[in-house]
């Protein structure tokens, strides 16, 4: 077991900072890597990496485990083509970098890892007003599965977490009546809070659990 | 005569059903265009370069049954044009099967930008094009069915072809998406993810991963491309119209959940 993980968050997400103060109040190394093309996110974060359009992969002593987050739903256009097809791209460019880089990383230091997609859960079931958010999902999912079986023989696992709304952004589905009425006498589809999350990676990152090329859904029961 | 076989009409299940193929040259598009044809469908035949198959589907078919079309379907103005030219001569478009695609396949650490976006160009981008402009008909069709021939690979993934998965996982989700907004228009949309198919992509693989494959496999034979029509040709049907959203696995047992 790993018990102070290094871990590598990588995205735009606002979240991120917040997030990764949560690991480290568990014991966990992070880091942050964002894009060139992003603001940094604001706020100081102590005793933390920031790295911009370089990975920060070089300047960890090793990586446990990279998390990759491509989940920005409010920014999804609803059915436009061209940009769905352009968000799927830039998530799996941006995916393939991040792996070839940490994968490099986690051979040269001999790292059994951990590689953790998150997308939206919309990904697993499609979503009507969601077909960007579900197509990019659906990419890394794919991806992951392969990535998985590829990896596998140097002790990479790759898993991908299906998020539902976060409550610390306000996030919210746009459900119909109906649904809204059936999530109401269920008691389900909760937002998470971004402890859940938290907790989730935090375990995906211990490399106990022994769990490979699996869809892992934190929604709380939103799909199933 | 020659007025009995212009005026003769179709006969066979699909009789009367509009269908635009895409990828109609390669191995699985061929199958699939000779099952239509023989199930009476009336077929636009896309192609991009290889136009001999498309020549010999023409001569199974009666006259005024098929048109080939030939175009590139990587930007949405090319795949507008391929649509447009299919409209025009079918009259409308009851049925779009979207069957290309092609694979950058190599270890992850090998792979670059420039093979992800041939990837996702060659099988993401047609799709979703395309289905923009079937979409665009809006109820002039009824019993519209949205088709996508993807691959075990976006279910299951496949050591190698992180990319490829990565494309058929993402039309995979995609075609769930868009099922649920056909479906107030009385259409469905499906995908059928066969395994590795005999021929085309899979004589990219080593032959002892093939064999291997085979193996594994409950019903111990290669996938071939004619086993994939049938699940095909019942999904053009009004009689599949309940079936929607949903990802048919042609795989011989091999991928049971």
């Amino acid at each position: 077991m790993v018990n102070q993980p290094h871990i590598l968050l990588v995205g735009k997400e606002d979240y991120l900072p917040s997030l990764a103060e949560l690991l480290m109040q568990d014991g966990a190394k992070t880091s942050l890597w964002h894009a060139a093309d992003t603001q940094l996110p604001t706020g100081h974060l102590p005793d933390k990496q920031m790295e911009s359009a370089t990975p920060a992969s070089s300047s960890l002593e090793k990586i446990d485990a990279v998390v990759f987050f491509d989940r920005i739903r409010e920014q999804r256009s609803a059915f436009d083509s061209d940009a769905i097809i352009e968000q799927t791209l830039s998530t799996v460019t941006q995916l393939l970098t991040t792996v070839r880089n940490t994968v490099t990383k986690m051979l040269e230091t001999k790292t059994p890892g951990q590689i953790i997609a998150v997308c939206d859960t919309s990904a697993i079931a499609g979503r009507r007003d969601q077909v960007a958010s579900a197509t990019v999902g659906g990419a890394l999912i794919g991806m992951c599965k392969s990535l998985a079986k590829e990896l596998g023989r140097y002790h990479i696992s790759v898993n991908v977490i299906c998020l539902g709304p976060l409550s610390e952004i306000n996030d919210k589905l746009n459900l119909t009546p109906t649904e809204t009425m059936m999530l109401k006498a269920s008691g389900l589809g909760k937002p998470a809070e971004l402890t859940h999350l938290a907790k989730n990676i935090q375990h995906l990152a211990q490399s106990e659990h022994w769990l490979n090329g699996q869809v892992l859904h934190i929604n709380d029961g939103l799909v199933m | 005569m020659f007025t009995f076989l212009h005026t003769r009409k179709q006969q066979g299940k699909l009789a009367g059903r509009r269908v635009l193929l895409t990828g109609a040259s390669g191995n699985i598009g061929q199958a699939i265009a000779r099952r239509l044809i023989h199930e009476g469908a009336t077929i636009a035949l896309h192609y991009h370069s290889n136009v001999e198959p498309i020549n010999q589907l023409c001569k199974l078919a009666a006259r005024q049954q098929v048109f080939p079309l030939q175009g590139s379907l990587h930007t949405g103005q090319q795949a507008r044009q391929v649509f447009t030219q299919a409209q025009k001569k079918l009259g409308g478009v009851d049925v779009l099967i979207n069957c290309i695609g092609t694979s950058r396949d190599n270890s992850v650490l090998l792979l670059n930008d420039e093979d992800a976006e041939i990837t996702l160009q060659s099988n993401l981008a047609p799709v979703v094009y395309l289905s923009e402009y079937m979409l665009e008909q809006g109820t002039d069709i009824e019993h519209g069915r949205i088709i996508n021939i993807t691959s075990i690979t976006g279910l299951v993934g496949q050591p190698m072809r992180s990319l490829y998965g990565a494309a058929k996982g993402a039309v995979i989700a995609f075609t769930k998406s868009i099922a649920r907004d056909v479906a107030e228009l009385g259409w469905t949309a499906n995908c059928i993810a066969p395994q590795v198919v005999e021929g085309g992509l899979a004589d990219q693989m080593k032959s002892q991963i093939q064999t291997m494959l085979a193996n594994v496999t409950p019903i111990k034979r290669p996938c071939t491309p004619d086993d994939i029509t049938g699940m095909t040709s019942y999904l053009c049907t009004q009689e599949s119209g309940y079936i929607t959203g949903t990802v048919l696995n042609i795989s011989g047992g091999l991928i049971t959940w």
